[in-house]
């Protein structure tokens, strides 16, 4: 009877005797896991700026996977030496911690888990380059609150997971290592359109930058600013969009000139009125 | 390699009416000798050279006139037909057209950069045959032809001597095979390409000097009995130009891409950024060298070269 009683009252127990608790051991366990997280955020990154830029994106995306397993193993692993879990007591622990998460850190933890729905669907990934709420840049880490994108401009700008909840992401690349690059040119209708399509299409294949796995198109369409030609086409690293984009852009309007085409002034609106 | 030529082309062009008028013999880059223009200038075929430079600046060029006939035409090097530039797709679209519809035997060489970028750019394979090339060289080839080269050359048979073991790299064992292996390593760092091998293996050898550090001991002793010694040491790897790597790989495929350029053809290939001319320093670290008033990717350097591209990204040669 004695033993029963015993045996309910370390039940209903909800936090381990002080003297049981293995402070070494928890201190040890979030040490460890520190040390590796930061060791996985530095080392990673390294060898994939210098390593063969087919592993740079796999390497990179390994960094947010190996945190999460590391903190799931590590939270645990503590979970039991501090707490005596019993399905009573996690039902209180699990209580108590959505009211105060619920109340106090809303935003935290709807960052937190928005942050492991992002590991899992992986609507970005470290390398990846992405538009989130009219910012866009090359995702330089994903934290666990949020992911750092740095911006053509060498911003860096903080964005939270949660921005996952309510607004579209625009990812250019998917993981892949390339991205579809496109120039924008306006001329003025009267020209032989044909001949600057095949012109611009030579400019990118003659480029130093194309990846030939993907295919370069002219697209062209009319605009209340003249005809409005769209030359895409893919670098061979994503790294190279810019100076892609530079070098159609330099190159085409030559190739336009020499096919007695001319480009129209006043484009400053287009955006604008595209469409009409 | 001419041999091999001569056995693959021999069939095809004993035949009236073959399935194809058309051959492509894909060459490994940094062929500076012209193995197909040579072959085929060496037996009297007729051959057709490279365009003039200003059919490079205009977009629409006319189809090469004359080419009909008998016998072989041999268009040695397809590389010198196009030019990376906006208006430099012209001549060889227009050949390949014309080459399409001849009816005579036709040996269309190309350097394997090249036809990696005419089969994307210009739709090459689907106008040409599936085109062939030659067998890589192994450590037992190379055993074979260094020690031909070896005896055309000198009467007292040299003993060629790892610097670091002493061991004999040319030596046999009973069944005739290499007894070691650097060989067969030399091969397949050179990517079986025998010029690329032969400019590694001569920059790899030292002649015997009592001070050289890079003998050791037990290989001074290995070699007593030797009429002569030949030192194998690690050659010197080549470095690509600090904070201009981006710059220096645009300008290494470039020139690989054409099998060479002039100074000023290379600038119309390259983007205009502005940034300095790195040309001088990759010719200072053995990257690049001039010949005959082009600039071309030194053979020795080639495997440095193609891993630095490979790392970077860049599409390659294809064999």
């Amino acid at each position: 009877m004695a033993g029963a009683q015993e045996g309910q009252q370390k039940a209903a127990r909800l936090i381990n005797d002080l003297q049981e608790i293995s402070f070494v051991e928890i201190g040890l366990v979030f040490a460890g896991t520190w040390l590796t997280i930061l060791a996985a955020r530095k080392l990673l990154p390294y060898l994939a700026e210098r390593g063969p830029s087919q592993l740079r994106l796999y390497l990179l995306g390994a960094v947010p996977i190996i945190r999460m397993m590391l903190l799931t193993v590590a939270t645990l692993w503590v979970v039991p030496i501090v707490f005596n879990i019993t399905f009573q007591n996690f039902l209180i622990i699990a209580g108590t911690a959505g009211v105060a998460l619920g109340f106090a850190f809303k935003d935290y933890a709807s960052s937190l888990i928005a942050g492991i729905v992002a590991i899992v669907e992986r609507p970005y990934r470290p390398g990846d380059w992405v538009e989130i709420g009219g910012d866009y840049g090359e995702v330089r880490a994903v934290g666990m609150r949020s992911i750092e994108i740095r911006t053509p401009s060498d911003n860096i700008v903080h964005v939270p997971h949660e921005r996952l909840w309510q607004h579209n992401i625009a990812n250019a690349n998917d993981g892949a290592r390339t991205l579809m690059c496109v120039a924008s040119f306006y001329l003025r209708p009267d020209h032989d359109a044909a001949r600057v399509r095949a012109a611009l299409r030579d400019v990118a294949l003659t480029s130093a930058y194309p990846d030939f796995d993907h295919p370069v198109r002219v697209m062209l369409s009319e605009s209340r600013w003249g005809t409005h030609y769209q030359l895409k086409a893919y670098p061979f690293d994503m790294r190279d969009q810019f100076s892609f984009i530079s070098n159609l852009t330099v190159r085409g309007k030559l190739a336009i000139a020499e096919a007695g085409a001319v480009q129209v002034q006043l484009v400053a609106a287009a955006g604008a009125g595209d469409g009409g | 390699m001419v041999a091999e030529l001569n056995q693959t082309v021999a069939a095809w062009l004993a035949d009236a009416a073959p399935p194809s008028w058309l051959q492509v013999v894909v060459v490994p880059p940094c062929d500076r000798l012209d193995l197909v223009g040579s072959w085929a200038r060496g037996r009297g075929h007729r051959v057709l050279g490279p365009p003039p430079g200003p059919m490079f600046d205009a977009f629409e060029v006319p189809a090469p006139e004359g080419l009909e006939g008998d016998g072989l035409l041999v268009v040695p090097r397809l590389e010198r037909w196009f030019l990376r530039h906006r208006n430099g797709l012209a001549p060889v679209r227009a050949l390949l057209a014309r080459l399409c519809g001849l009816e005579r035997h036709c040996l269309v060489g190309c350097d394997s950069w090249a036809w990696a970028f005419l089969v994307k750019a210009v739709g090459a394979r689907m106008m040409l045959p599936e085109p062939l090339t030659f067998t890589p060289f192994d450590g037992a080839c190379l055993r074979r032809w260094f020690g031909e080269l070896v005896a055309d050359r000198t009467d007292a048979s040299p003993t060629f001597r790892l610097a670091h073991t002493g061991d004999d790299v040319m030596a046999c064992d009973d069944e005739g095979r290499p007894h070691h292996g650097h060989l067969d390593q030399l091969a397949a760092r050179s990517l079986g390409i025998p010029w690329v091998a032969w400019h590694s293996w001569r920059a790899s050898l030292r002649v015997s000097t009592h001070c050289d550090e890079q003998v050791s001991e037990r290989a001074r002793a290995a070699m007593a009995g030797d009429a002569r010694t030949f030192w194998v040491v690690e050659p010197n790897d080549f470095v690509v130009p600090r904070h201009h790597e981006d710059r220096a790989l645009l300008v290494l495929q470039a020139l690989l891409l054409h099998g060479g350029l002039t100074g000023e053809r290379l600038a119309d290939v390259l983007p205009a950024t502005g940034e300095p001319d790195v040309v001088h320093a990759l010719r200072s670290a053995g990257f690049v060298e001039r010949d005959e008033g082009l600039l071309r990717i030194r053979a020795a350097a080639y495997p440095t070269v193609r891993r630095a591209l490979q790392t970077d990204g860049y599409p390659l040669g294809a064999m």
